[in-house]
């Protein structure tokens, strides 16, 4: 099965429903490759015939709201527990989109994901496709994933 | 209370696993990689291990073939959580022995019906829960358990069977938190009574043997007992032993209450093994500043048993005494070892401590 918009929101909206306990009000699909609202960016590289890179895009408040809402509650995440929250999240998104394009290791292995935070942020991906963006909104604020077929 | 290992490397994963296992009411133990993942298997034989597929240092793949490769470990039933569920991992994992696999992200009901096909239902496990401040104690000789009950009487619940046939109609009744079993006995040995007994719970294992058979004890550690005994034995060894196995499933706030005991009126803390000490010292605080609320102004800190005094022991020790004058507690240190004495001496903290033979003169002289 082809990867696709649906794909990835598919992917996500299940990730962030069912770990971090954010329902997606709305999702818009589109191609941009930036955001200026980035100050969390997660990746990591789906490897072999039908792979792709995948970066999830979000603001800090909002990686914190999603770490929080992971962890169920709590004291405020701290930094280093934030990049492993949404460094999992991204690992999660991954594994679904090759779920649901029923792929097995052969055609799809993920990478481990990295983390970065700061800003201002830019991230670049080499690849001549247009990504495949889908930009969600929770009750939290924004976050982005977007996939470069390879 | 069972015990479930979850092995991730994401600390976020394994709050998300032991908040998804409160309805379990079990002990949860952490560890971020395979390595230290199978040094807390050895050390406890949890009753599931819920194990991450990819992780640095040593990955769930590697992970589990040594959990099946380890004699001591290789029935322990694992579960997988992976964010991948590809045919080809689930056949991999399936072949290296697998019990079950949950995909991250799970639902809590996915996760529940999975983990209850090992522990039972949530509150089938809950019930399963044993008692952790009791001992049975499984020897055909009254002598042996007349001893025993007198070693173990001060600091747990003594129950006692004549055979392993009355100890597995006492333990489902009752469900100590230990079981000490005599290897030699007519009818049912130590071997078959502790395989009957783990079919009916969880909990820390002592076998009873021949001072100097060590073909029988490495038997018995091999077969899954937490610690072996050679008869006659002192006291303080067995209790030592019991503690030692009770560590192993019993949570440190109730392990503490096993190691405190009373002395006409007066709380005596018994020293447990330095490595079953370090844990419960967090534990032991908190109880120090509930008997002070209480209303009691002494403690009996009785070290009679040890002959000596490992680093680890000073340290606690050191701590202990210090916690102890910090909630108003006049403390007396129970020994009769001239080496010990000496050792405790050197410490600031023992400086207000009083010295007895006994726990009698401990109580007397405070």
């Amino acid at each position: 099965m082809e990867i696709t918009h649906t794909t990835v929101e598919q992917a996500t909206r299940e990730v962030l429903e069912t770990s971090a306990h954010a329902p997606v009000l709305q999702v818009r699909h589109t191609s941009r490759a930036d955001h200026d609202f980035a100050e969390l960016i997660a990746t990591l590289s789906l490897m072999g015939t039908r792979g792709g890179t995948l970066v999830v895009y979000c603001g800090w408040q909002q990686a914190v709201e999603l770490a929080n809402g992971m962890l169920g509650g709590g004291p405020e995440p701290d930094r280093e527990t934030v990049h492993d929250a949404v460094g999992e999240m991204v690992n999660q998104i991954g594994g679904s989109i090759k779920r649901n394009v029923g792929a097995s290791g052969s055609e799809i292995m993920l990478s481990p994901p990295v983390v970065i935070s700061g800003s201002p942020l830019r991230h670049c991906v080499r690849s001549s496709a247009e990504p495949l963006s889908v930009e969600l909104e929770t009750a939290t604020g924004a976050l982005w994933v977007g996939l470069w077929p390879s | 209370m069972k015990t479930v290992l979850t092995i991730d490397d994401s600390k976020v994963v394994r709050t998300m696993v032991g908040r998804a296992l409160q309805t379990f009411g079990v002990r949860v133990l952490e560890a971020q990689h395979g390595g230290e993942g199978l040094t807390l298997a050895r050390a406890d034989r949890p009753d599931l291990i819920l194990l991450d597929v990819t992780m640095p240092v040593m990955d769930g793949r590697q992970t589990l073939a040594e959990i099946r490769g380890d004699a001591s470990i290789h029935d322990v039933p694992v579960i997988m959580l992976t964010a991948e569920s590809g045919k080809d991992i689930v056949i991999e994992i399936a072949r290296l022995g697998v019990t079950g696999y949950i995909v991250k992200p799970f639902k809590q009901e996915t996760f529940e019906k999975e983990v209850a096909k090992v522990l039972g239902s949530p509150e089938a496990a809950a019930e399963g829960a044993v008692d952790p401040t009791a001992v049975l104690v499984v020897d055909d000789s009254e002598k042996v358990l007349d001893v025993a009950r007198a070693a173990l009487a001060h600091n747990m619940k003594v129950l006692t069977a004549l055979s392993g046939a009355e100890a597995l109609e006492t333990y489902r009744n009752s469900r100590p938190g230990v079981v000490v079993v005599d290897l030699a006995m007519p009818d049912m040995d130590g071997f078959a009574t502790l395989a009957e007994l783990r079919k009916l719970g969880r909990s820390g294992y002592v076998a009873l043997s021949v001072r100097g058979d060590d073909a029988a004890q490495e038997k018995a550690r091999k077969a899954g007992y937490h610690g072996v005994v050679g008869k006659p034995f002192r006291e303080g060894e067995l209790l030592d032993h019991v503690l030692t196995a009770a560590s192993s499933v019993v949570a440190p706030e109730d392990l503490v209450k096993c190691c405190l005991g009373d002395e006409d009126g007066c709380p005596v803390f018994a020293i447990p093994p330095a490595r079953v000490l370090s844990r419960l010292l967090p534990e032991f605080a908190k109880r120090l500043r509930s008997l002070a609320e209480d209303g009691n102004d002494r403690l009996i800190i009785d070290v009679a048993r040890l002959e000596e005094l490992s680093s680890d022991h000073v340290t606690s020790l050191a701590r202990m005494l210090a916690e102890a004058s910090g909630v108003g507690l006049r403390t007396a240190i129970c020994t009769t070892n001239a080496g010990v004495i000496a050792t405790l001496r050197e410490l600031a903290e023992a400086g207000e401590a009083r010295w007895a033979d006994t726990r009698g003169a401990a109580r007397a002289c405070l």
